[in-house]
């Protein structure tokens, strides 16, 4: 029971992980789902009726499952897969080490975060079972799509618990910040200044203060919400709506309200999946370099610029809502600007890598491959800064390939870096290089394969979230683009079985790690030497046996 | 090394030979290189080589503004991507350490900044231009455009030039009042509203698009207009631009609506100026 339910913050940043992989497994799948429908849409799939019969109308998928596909698929993948393993797996395991505390501040805090977390799990994991089905009105749930039960399906019941498991997951990353912005702040081992952290350390500081500033607003909105789907309110409906000819009751309310909440939480939220990842490819460069990272004060010079701003460019999300054009140029001003700081951070990276041995491990490969993201995903969000520009590429594939990159792929680069980094930190074991590079170089191109054709097919106007792009005769020709996609789609996901066979395989025939394997200066390493012996994870003991 | 011991391993054959020497890579960092170098090639050709759909208003500011970002966003990536390659390729044995120079993060700092500022001075004098109506001494079109789940309602003011009352409580989808236009208002009489998800333009006059929602969030997408944006239920917007090319082009709904968003569609067919009214009447009656 003193596993499960263990207070020992290593034990909960393992339960966050594997809780993260398994949600990774779910979200990978929809997204098969939905690439497979975009690109091949009147396709007989009775095979996959088989398992899903709800979602399947005599073999053609049905358009409401398809909005729920890509509504869960983004919900579960941005707050229980990315912001899970970085922040939850990563930040509670590594945070007491580096700052050489013993756990957490908070210890019991910390456990109530993360069964909280399991519950949200579980609670959005339901919402596939509800007979209406999941909710259906994309990950950023607009009103009145999300507030009107006959707006569509997925707005009954599915939608409901897609608020309350959105509730439980703030309250659980809220406990969790709290807990970090403590432990960092105020439990480091006497002597070690701010200065002498890691940055992946400086950036859990960060996405802590983002978390804590940023998710009430979506927690009230969420709230919000609730009351105007079941108590009468109306903060989100104006007056005059009429669904399917009839006029809805209430009214006097403002659904862009609801989108000014919601991205006030949403883009911060894409740096809290950002900035780990930036941590933890600066700090692989310092170790694989074998010298601090170069401008390592600018480093976090530039995390918090990029923090501070990262509360200022939400409205970019609504250039086309109909807001004021005023308010557009200032959100364009926030948008672009900050890519300044993440210029630094560029040319930061380029110069510690310069004229310097590099040792090309596992580590180092998808610290490489996350620069090569932060520049591309990076390049295509100033496109979309700019307000004439972002008229024509709003809501199209561009955006998809922009943010998958940037945000989704950098993330999930992070997520592998550390996972193979700190694997023998976790299990005492190695994970194997040579499957481990494979693993790399095909997530690489296959990623890449995936999703840069999707700025091509923005560019050439294809929308967004549609069952059946070629309804559309102008789109008619990016057929063939669409099933290349599909298929780059379907060999990234069967390169991810190597990271898994990797993963699994070397929590028992991984070959002894022994004291710091990757001859880092950090202290989470260094904390078992001083201890006598190699203290690996607490799990690793279970995995013996 | 403790790390290569894993990674000697007998049986490497399939990757081993990138592993040879762990010190700084081998082969697999030109195995990496190459595949950057690939992706840079390939992407940079297929993006280079792709295009808007043909232009069909006044809205060429938007295609200029696309080809300046690419040029400028081609130049980094490709900067970048080389930067990246090189480092991998050359890997002295010996660190050759710059110092930390402030004057060079600095430099770098200013530079980027000033190439956005230029950028964003550019995208300021496109959203107002874009966002003015023309000075001509013609008076523009007036149309609404109400979209719902999941079709487009078009009407014209008629010679009235005023767009009569509508209520909601009037919406009759039997009687086809989709927008519940209240028939006792005066003004209401010369409206013209065209059949469901089809819009008549003539070419070479402003258009001025009165747009709102009857239900949901929708979005009003011409491509080749390099025209979106919402309709917003309780809030009217308004836009103009001028068709420049006659043809048939359709209107996509960019905003998710339903499990009927990916079939809300609808078509624009810009005619000649003279022969507009009568095509207008064609179809209405």
């Amino acid at each position: 029971m003193s596993r499960i339910f263990s207070l020992d913050h290593r034990v909960i940043g393992l339960q966050y992980l594997f809780t993260a992989m398994a949600m990774a497994i779910v979200g990978g799948l929809l997204a098969l789902l939905i690439r497979i429908q975009i690109a091949w849409p009147d396709h007989d799939y009775s095979w996959i009726a088989v398992v899903l019969p709800a979602g399947f109308d005599s073999g053609i998928m049905k358009p409401e499952f398809y909005a729920a596909l890509f509504t869960m698929h983004g919900t579960i993948m941005i707050f229980f897969v990315l912001s899970a393993a970085l922040i939850g797996g990563f930040g509670n395991y590594l945070i007491p080490l580096q700052v050489g505390a013993r756990d957490m501040a908070f210890p019991r805090l910390n456990a109530l975060s993360y069964w909280i977390y399991a519950l949200s799990s579980v609670v959005i994991l339901a919402s596939f079972y509800v007979p209406s089905g999941p909710a259906a009105s994309g990950w950023t749930a607009y009103p009145p799509l999300s507030a009107l039960k006959a707006a569509i399906p997925g707005s009954n019941l599915g939608q409901d618990l897609w608020l309350v498991a959105m509730a439980l997951f703030i309250v659980s990353f809220t406990l969790g910040g709290l807990n970090f912005l403590a432990t960092i702040l105020a439990m480091r081992r006497p002597g070690l200044s701010m200065l002498d952290l890691p940055l992946f350390s400086w950036s859990m500081l960060f996405v802590a203060i983002l978390g804590l500033l940023a998710f009430p607003s979506l927690t009230a909105a969420a709230i919000m919400l609730l009351f105007d789907r079941h108590a009468g309110t109306s903060f989100f409906l104006p007056a005059g709506v009429v669904l399917s000819g009839d006029l809805i009751p209430g009214g006097g309310g403002s659904p862009i309200l609801w989108q000014h909440l919601f991205w006030f939480l949403g883009h911060p939220e894409v740096y809290i999946l950002m900035l780990p990842s930036l941590g933890i490819t600066s700090d692989m460069f310092t170790v694989f370099t074998g010298r601090r990272v170069f401008g390592y004060k600018s480093m976090v010079v530039a995390m918090a610029l990029i923090s501070g701003m990262s509360f200022l460019v939400w409205g970019h999300h609504m250039f086309v809502s109909g807001m004021s054009p005023f308010l557009g140029s200032a959100f364009a001003v926030t948008t672009t600007l900050i890519a300044v700081p993440s210029g630094i951070k560029v040319f930061n990276w380029i110069a510690s890598l310069w004229n310097r041995p590099l040792r090309l491990t596992t580590p180092m490969l998808w610290a490489l491959g996350i620069f090569s993201l932060f520049v591309t995903g990076g390049l295509s969000g100033i496109w979309l800064g700019q307000t004439q520009v972002d008229i024509q590429l709003h809501d199209t594939a561009f955006v998809v390939a922009h943010f998958h990159i940037i945000m989704a792929g950098a993330a999930l680069f992070g997520v592998f870096a550390g996972v193979h980094y700190w694997f023998p930190l976790f299990f005492g074991r190695m994970m194997s290089e040579r499957l481990g590079i494979a693993h790399f170089l095909a997530t690489f191109v296959f990623y890449y394969a995936t999703f840069f054709p999707m700025h091509m097919a923005g560019l050439e106007g294809q929308i967004r979230r549609v069952y059946d792009p070629y309804q559309y005769e102008y789109l008619k020709p990016l057929a063939a683009m669409n099933g290349f996609i599909t298929w780059a789609a379907i060999a990234l996901a069967v390169s991810q079985l190597l990271f898994f066979w990797n993963f699994f395989t070397s929590l028992r025939g991984g070959s002894p790690a022994g004291v710091n394997p990757w001859s880092a200066a950090s202290l989470e390493w260094t904390e078992s030497e001083s201890e006598g012996s190699p203290e690996p994870g607490p799990l690793s003991a279970a995995v013996e046996r | 090394m403790v790390e290569a011991q894993h990674t000697r391993a007998p049986g490497n054959r399939l990757w081993g030979f990138m592993l040879e020497s762990p010190g700084n890579g081998g082969r697999l960092a030109a195995v990496f290189a190459f595949l950057t170098l690939v992706f840079v090639v390939w992407s940079g050709y297929a993006i280079a080589t792709s295009v808007l759909p043909p232009l069909a208003a006044n809205r060429g500011r938007i295609d200029a503004a696309i080809s300046l970002n690419l040029i400028i966003s081609g130049v980094v990536f490709l900067g970048a991507h080389l930067a990246l390659v090189l480092i991998l390729v050359r890997r002295p044995r010996e660190a050759r350490i710059p110092r930390e120079n402030m004057r060079i993060e600095v430099l770098w700092t200013v530079l980027t900044a000033a190439v956005l500022i230029g950028l964003l001075i550019n995208s300021e004098i496109d959203a107002r231009a874009l966002g003015s109506r023309e000075t001509g001494p013609e008076e523009p079109l007036v149309v609404e455009v109400v979209a719902q789940q999941f079709a487009w309602n078009f009407r014209f003011p008629g010679e009235d030039g005023i767009l009569g009352r509508t209520d909601p409580k009037l919406v009759d989808q039997a009687e086809l009042n989709f927008i519940g236009l209240d028939k006792r208002d005066p003004a209401a009489e010369d409206d013209i509203v065209m059949p469901q998800s089809l819009l008549i333009l003539p070419e070479g006059r402003e258009v001025v698009i009165r747009l709102r929602s009857m239900d949901v969030i929708h979005s009003f997408f011409v491509a080749s207009f390099r025209v979106k944006r919402d309709a917003m239920p309780g809030l009217a917007t308004e836009f103009s631009f001028t068709p420049t090319a006659t043809g048939m082009f359709e209107i996509a709904c960019a905003e998710h609506c339903g499990l009927g968003h990916y079939r809300m569609r609808g078509a624009v067919e810009v005619v000649p100026r003279g022969e507009w009214l009568a095509k207008i009447k064609e179809v209405t009656e």
